[in-house]
């Protein structure tokens, strides 16, 4: 991408510092300039919902804080004393090194600083973050490509693997601002099918131990067009371990029961088991589902019908796949703001033309949100309809002018606390109808009535 | 390469670098593409005539010290020293002098000075 581009939804690649902060009791240790991991935290914690600095995050991170000094003599001297220094007075399972531009271009060895100043009892690794190789999504799989090969490392002896034992790579950490709630459903209905899952992040992470347990796994499954595809393949390279690329990210009834399916069959789990689970979870779904009947007869003039879906290609292709084939409502336009390499565009495309016919075509591959919401606006004008925007805070504006609800889904979010909302599996599909169908409900939404009074 | 002074800062030997609270003299380096010439020797004030700042520390603390530093390295563009604290980094730095840390012979210093300066344009 070249350029200036508006209101981004991303940030760079060192914003996978908070990748690191998502293990538990891993710290990350940052070699760049003075200011650069403080703006990560702001923009990917706080501007995620408040969520917090955490166990090592926001003003703990250590940092080199480099300076044109680092830039004519070179940092690898200040970082290893900076890792030292660290080792010494905070408590962690495992220390990350990561470069930022700084570093990046006067060319410090990161990785080899990090090896230098490991220890027995205190692993260090290093990974090349500069914010030049790309954005966060892709800094992300940097960092997972950097744990596999260095924290959890070859293994001796062949593999037999776990039965039942699986990987999950899914969303990022704070990108995706739900990831806690997310990641924590992903486990749960695995969980719910007779599986052990290594989730890697979040509350429900064992943490390092979960990492070295990697290799162990029987299926690593990709849920995701393309983040931490990368880190499946290595780990085939590695272990063998196959993987399920699934690129949808279940949301709601038809989609996460359609996955889990497909999940017992390449583990070739019993049947009854997983069907017992999905018919127990689709009857609970049903229930409450049904339960709104009453709200969308009584306002059906007032229910959006087209939808506007603004977000990284992890969660919208996903929530645009629940919006057309479980709650009815056309996605007009999906913007992906996540900057995929041309293959996973192809990719992406080929998946929201199977969700719906036509849909491929209305995909946009656009990290300018001014250019996003121009687009939103001229469409809605156009069309006359009550629409749903999925955004960010950035889209507040849009959504009151054009008297559309607006579900967060991205980064930056100001005006909502995230704790463990989530919109992924059967309670995220619950979730997304409950927060939906009360943005009708929103002063303005509904014109002449008491509701806007 | 516009030519660029670069001020070493010593106690008594001009071949030996001191720390920022040490330094009495300090060497203007000239620095060309191709050149690095000594052009310059000058006395830096007498940090006994500044009093510590209230709080204690060191002199590095009294901006009338380090700012009477910064006058006699007016035209130099950087500082080199073993060593210097944040605070008179920050003060010389407004007036325009980046001080550089770092252990080292002089010679091979100033040539890596001249190669990120040359780099930089």
């Amino acid at each position: 991408m070249g350029g200036i581009i508006q209101e981004a939804k991303y940030s760079c690649a060192l914003g996978s510092q908070q990748s690191v902060l998502a293990i538990p009791r891993a710290i990350p240790i940052i070699h760049a300039g003075p200011g650069c991991s403080a703006r990560q935290f702001s923009y990917l914690s706080a501007g995620a919902g408040y969520q917090g600095e955490g166990y090592a995050g926001g003003a703990q991170i250590p940092c080199t804080n480099s300076t044109q000094n680092e830039v004519v003599f070179g940092g690898e001297k200040k970082l290893g004393k900076l890792i030292d220094a660290t080792l010494d007075v905070m408590d962690g399972d495992l220390y990350v090194v990561m470069s930022g531009c700084t570093a990046g271009i006067v060319g410090d060895d990161v990785k080899q600083v990090a090896e230098d100043h490991s220890t027995k009892e205190k692993k260090v690794i290093g990974v090349d973050t500069a914010g030049f190789r790309g954005n966060n999504y892709k800094g992300h799989n940097l960092v997972l490509e950097a744990l596999i090969e260095q924290f959890v490392g070859d293994v001796d002896e062949e593999i037999e693997p776990e039965k039942g034992l699986v990987n999950v790579f899914s969303v990022v950490p704070y990108q995706d601002v739900y990831w806690r709630g997310d990641l924590e459903e992903i486990k749960r209905i695995l969980t719910g099918i007779g599986l052990k899952v290594n989730i890697l992040f979040g509350y429900g992470s064992e943490g390092v131990s979960e990492w070295k347990n990697i290799p162990n796994a029987q299926l690593n499954i990709v849920l995701s067009p393309w983040v931490g595809l990368s880190a499946a393949k290595l780990c085939q390279r590695k272990y063998g371990t196959p993987f399920l690329h699934e690129p949808v990210l279940p949301v709601g009834l038809k989609a996460t029961s359609a996955f889990l399916r497909r999940v017992g069959e390449a583990l070739e789990l019993d049947t009854d088991k997983v069907e017992s689970f999905i018919k127990y979870e689709e009857k609970r779904y049903k229930k409450y589902f049904v339960s709104i009947g009453d709200f969308l007869a009584d306002y059906s003039s007032y229910i959006p019908f087209d939808a506007y879906v603004s977000a990284d290609d992890i969660y919208g292709v996903g929530i645009s796949d629940f919006l057309e084939n479980e709650l009815g409502i056309e996605v007009v336009k999906f913007y992906d703001s996540s900057e995929p390499n041309n293959a996973s565009k192809d990719r992406i495309k080929e998946k929201l033309e199977s969700i719906k016919e036509g849909l491929g075509e209305r995909v946009v591959f656009e990290g300018d949100n001014a250019l996003i919401k121009e687009d939103i606006k001229r469409n809605i004008d156009e069309r006359k309809t009550k629409s749903v925007i999925f955004g960010s805070s950035w889209d507040r504006e849009l959504a009151y002018n054009t008297k559309s609800v607006l579900i967060y889904l991205s980064v930056p979010i100001l005006e909502k606390v995230i704790v463990s909302k989530s919109y992924v599996g059967y309670n995220g599909g619950l979730q997304l109808i409950e927060d939906l169908y009360s943005g009708v409900l929103n002063k303005g939404f509904i014109a002449h009535t008491t509701v806007e009074k | 390469m516009e030519n660029t002074l670069v001020a070493v800062g010593y106690d008594n030997d001009p071949n030996t670098k001191v720390s920022f609270r040490e330094i009495k003299n300090a060497a203007i380096y000239e620095l060309s593409d191709d050149n690095i010439q000594q052009i310059d020797n000058r006395t830096l004030p007498d940090v006994a005539a500044y009093p510590v700042p209230d709080g204690g520390g060191c002199a590095g603390r009294n901006d009338e010290y380090v700012n009477a530093i910064a006058d006699v390295l007016h035209d130099c563009e950087y500082l080199l020293l073993k060593e210097v604290g944040a605070y008179p980094s920050r003060v010389l730095l407004r007036r325009g002098i980046q001080t550089l840390e770092q252990e080292g012979d002089i010679e091979s210093l100033l040539i890596k000075i001249q190669q990120y300066l040359k780099a930089r344009r």
